[in-house]
């Protein structure tokens, strides 16, 4: 597990930083990158280097852009403008350096598969695209299954766990792509106290190797407990940096305080002008 | 294959071809009747297992009335492929032109679909209900313009509404067999890209799986299938072939791969039987008779699977019922007697069920499960629990006043309201659960001893037919 040869290397072999003020090997580092959904700004002018090692929570209200600010480092969801760098290259490059965990609603769980399938679908990225899942791969997806001590469920069907045990599933499967850099969305919403326990453990397991956990959390009484970093985001970045500096009364009053930013208010008028193509009156 | 099927079929066929006690049905069934229905029936034999694979995907994709969509685009792709082969060659009715128009328009009404999802205010179901209506009808229409024109009746094509599989031609059979068999090749060979599609896209993307490359073979298999499967099943009922089978077969298992067999097998048995009856029957489409037995397995799935079925559902919620009121009777009888300190005095029922605001009927079941059990015995004064029904009632007892204390003490629930959430997860508690709630209770103090019956944390004797004035504490009742 702690001897990841190719991903060391890959590591090293960063191209120029995107600018001066960019670290070139930081897991990641988001260069003025802007999202929109349908001409409506969700992320503005986003610039962001990820501090290699660290637990960092992005916490900010509904709808404040903290799954699309993961997506968008993913490119799974489209940038307007901006750059998004992991160890340095684009992510397209590094894909086996990352995890990820989507939100747990974002799937349908009455879905016919196993919990083993499930995390052995984290080893898909190293599966030959015509090759068949080899028995190794599944013991390592038994390993993982069993790291997150769900071991004895690998047969289960997935609908048939508790939202808990779907959440560990669903970080088992992380786990099981290795990577050097994880991207979590939510993993801690709605679960029972032994799966946050479990969650927790694993992440400072995963700092302890010197891997990087970027974790969307909605929980604020946590967030000095859990992580070491964090960012506080409202369709831009409010504050970033360690617990202790920027989680702070302000800092939180900024982010969370006003019913409408100007940001979304401009970002209303612009859907609306386009719906109707009249000005918004009555905003 | 399909040829090798038919020919296995012709041998078989040799064998029962003696036997007249077939009938033409049986005969058509078991590859006996002319060769013509022989290699029919094979071949929609091939396409009903082809469509079975394709549309458990498109089923967990979520996408099966897109190819409800694509079915009726293809009847005017057929038209307009027939117009411009009598344009250019002066006969439309080769299969070079028909099959290419089918798929072409297939595929212009999923673009069609997608293109209007994009505009604001219109939804998928609008989007998929106006174009499948709006192709059919210009379907139709062309039909009427093409019957007019010389040559046009013979074409046959108004055929491809319902299908006719025993008017197929050698060539049409064969192009429905090797796109079934590719079909199913694709769903076999691309299991794991498909899993992972329908399972969780988002995550398929992020490991740089292109999902639109992996949607858009999806799409190409149904368009395949539904453009061939049009002389068999027609353009109206072809997408039943897709949705039926996989939705069958959902019912049976909870694994992916076997229920991609369990709906290839349906599919394939519908087509087969299908095709068989209409082969025989005067007048009957064989698209119709495919759907007809489909649904037939359909319904059997639906009542009858083990893991999901209504009746095995039913049987489940039925067994449930009986134990938990003789788990409640049980409870209760131990109470009436913690109550009155003996164990030994008989109980009243009736007044126990007055008391407790029973139905006669409740009651009555709660005594034929207890009386089944041997946990209750009669005599002239009334009824008594057993030595068994003596344990098993201080065992439910116990799991009930757990649950209740854990109920007022961490959910913070007054305690005259624990007994109603109780009552109904007192039945499922399991071993792990019960020994958490001990270490819990003990912890606090509330329980003496593990193994004990904490006692109750609301009053009882407003509960239960006995005396007690709750002077002496009920925990306290001796064995």
């Amino acid at each position: 597990m702690n001897d990841r040869p190719d991903s060391r290397d890959a590591r090293k072999a960063a191209e120029a930083p995107l600018g001066p003020e960019h670290s070139p090997l930081s897991p990641l580092s988001v260069h003025n990158m802007t999202v929109a959904y349908h001409r409506r700004p969700v992320l503005w002018d986003i610039d962001y280097d990820a501090p290699e090692g660290g637990l960092i929570a992005i916490v900010g209200p509904n709808g404040a852009g903290k799954s699309t600010l993961i997506k968008a480092a993913l490119d799974l969801v489209p940038r307007a403008s901006g750059e998004v760098r992991i160890f340095g290259r684009p992510y397209r490059q590094q894909r086996r350096l990352v995890g990820y965990v989507p939100q747990r609603e974002t799937v349908d769980w009455d879905f016919p598969v196993t919990a083993l399938d499930v995390v052995t679908m984290g080893r898909y990225g190293r599966i030959g695209w015509l090759r068949p899942i080899s028995r190794a791969h599944r013991r390592a997806a038994q390993v993982f299954l069993e790291q997150v001590g769900m071991g004895e469920f690998a047969d289960r069907q997935i609908s048939r766990l508790s939202g808990g045990q779907q959440q560990r599933v669903f970080l088992a499967r992380a786990l099981a792509q290795e990577a050097e850099l994880y991207f979590m969305d939510e993993p801690l919403a709605g679960v029972d106290a032994t799966t946050e326990r479990t969650i927790i453990d694993i992440l400072r397991s995963i700092r302890a190797d010197g891997r990087t956990c970027i974790v969307v959390h909605h929980d604020l009484q946590t967030v000095r407990q859990y992580f070491d970093h964090v960012v506080l985001l409202n369709g831009r970045i409010v504050a970033a940096g360690p617990v202790s500096e920027v989680f702070t009364e302000e800092n939180l009053a900024r982010t969370y305080g006003g019913k409408l930013t100007l940001l979304e208010e401009a970002g209303q008028a612009l859907a609306h002008g386009r719906v109707t193509g009249e000005p918004n009156d009555d905003a | 294959m399909w040829m090798m099927l038919a020919s296995t079929g012709a041998t078989a066929g040799a064998m029962l071809d003696t036997s007249e006690w077939l009938g033409p049905f049986g005969r058509a069934l078991f590859f006996a009747g002319p060769y013509n229905t022989r290699i029919v029936v094979a071949g929609t034999v091939l396409l009903g297992i082809a469509s079975g694979l394709l549309g458990t995907f498109l089923l967990l994709r979520k996408r099966s009335l897109l190819s409800d969509a694509l079915g009726h685009a293809a009847l005017p792709g057929v038209c307009a492929g027939f117009l411009i082969g009598v344009w250019l060659f002066g006969d439309g009715r080769s299969l070079a032109v028909l099959l290419p128009g089918a798929a072409v328009f297939g595929l212009l009404g999923a673009a069609a679909v997608q293109v209007l999802t994009t505009l604001p205010r219109v939804r998928e179901d609008a989007a998929i209900g106006v174009v499948l209506s709006v192709f059919f009808a210009a379907g139709i229409v062309m039909l009427g313009v093409i019957q007019t024109m010389d040559g046009g009746g013979q074409a046959g094509l108004d055929r491809l509404i319902f299908g006719q599989a025993a008017t197929m031609s050698a060539g049409e059979v064969r192009a429905m067999g090797i796109a079934a068999i590719l079909t199913a090749g694709l769903c076999v060979i691309g299991f794991r890209q498909m899993r992972l599609l329908c399972f969780d896209p988002a995550f398929a993307r992020s490991l740089g799986w292109s999902t639109t490359a992996l949607d858009g073979v999806l799409l190409a298999g149904a368009v395949a299938v539904v453009t061939v499967g049009l002389y068999a099943v027609g353009a109206i009922l072809i997408v039943a072939l897709l949705i039926i089978p996989p939705a069958a077969a959902r019912f049976w298992t909870d694994r992916l791969g076997t229920m991609l067999v369990i709906a290839a097998g349906i599919g394939g048995f519908g087509a087969w039987v299908g095709t068989a009856w209409s082969a025989v029957a005067v007048d009957l489409p064989t698209g119709p008779a495919i759907v007809v037995v489909c649904g037939g397995a359909f319904a059997v799935s639906m009542l009858a699977a083990p893991p999901r079925g209504v009746l095995a559902a039913a049987w489940r919620r039925r067994t449930m019922q009986r134990r938990m009121a003789r788990q409640h009777l049980l409870r209760a009888m131990y109470e009436t007697g913690e109550v009155r300190g003996a164990a030994d005095e008989p109980i009243d029922l009736e007044t126990l069920r007055i008391r407790r605001g029973w139905s006669k009927r409740d009651l009555a079941r709660a005594l034929r499960e207890t009386k089944r059990q041997g946990d209750v015995q009669a005599d002239a004064e009334g009824w008594r629990l057993t030595d068994a029904g003596f344990a098993a009632a201080r065992a439910q007892t116990r799991r009930h006043r757990l649950w209740e204390h854990f109920l007022a003490s961490h959910a913070e629930i007054d305690t005259s309201h624990v007994d109603r959430g109780a009552d109904d997860i007192e039945h499922v508690l399991g071993r792990a659960m019960v020994d958490e709630l001990e270490a819990d209770l003990k912890s606090r103090g509330v329980l003496a001893q593990r193994g004990d019956v904490p006692d109750s944390p609301h009053r009882l004797d407003d509960n239960g037919p006995g005396t007690n004035s709750g002077d002496d504490p009920p925990g306290s009742w001796p064995r």
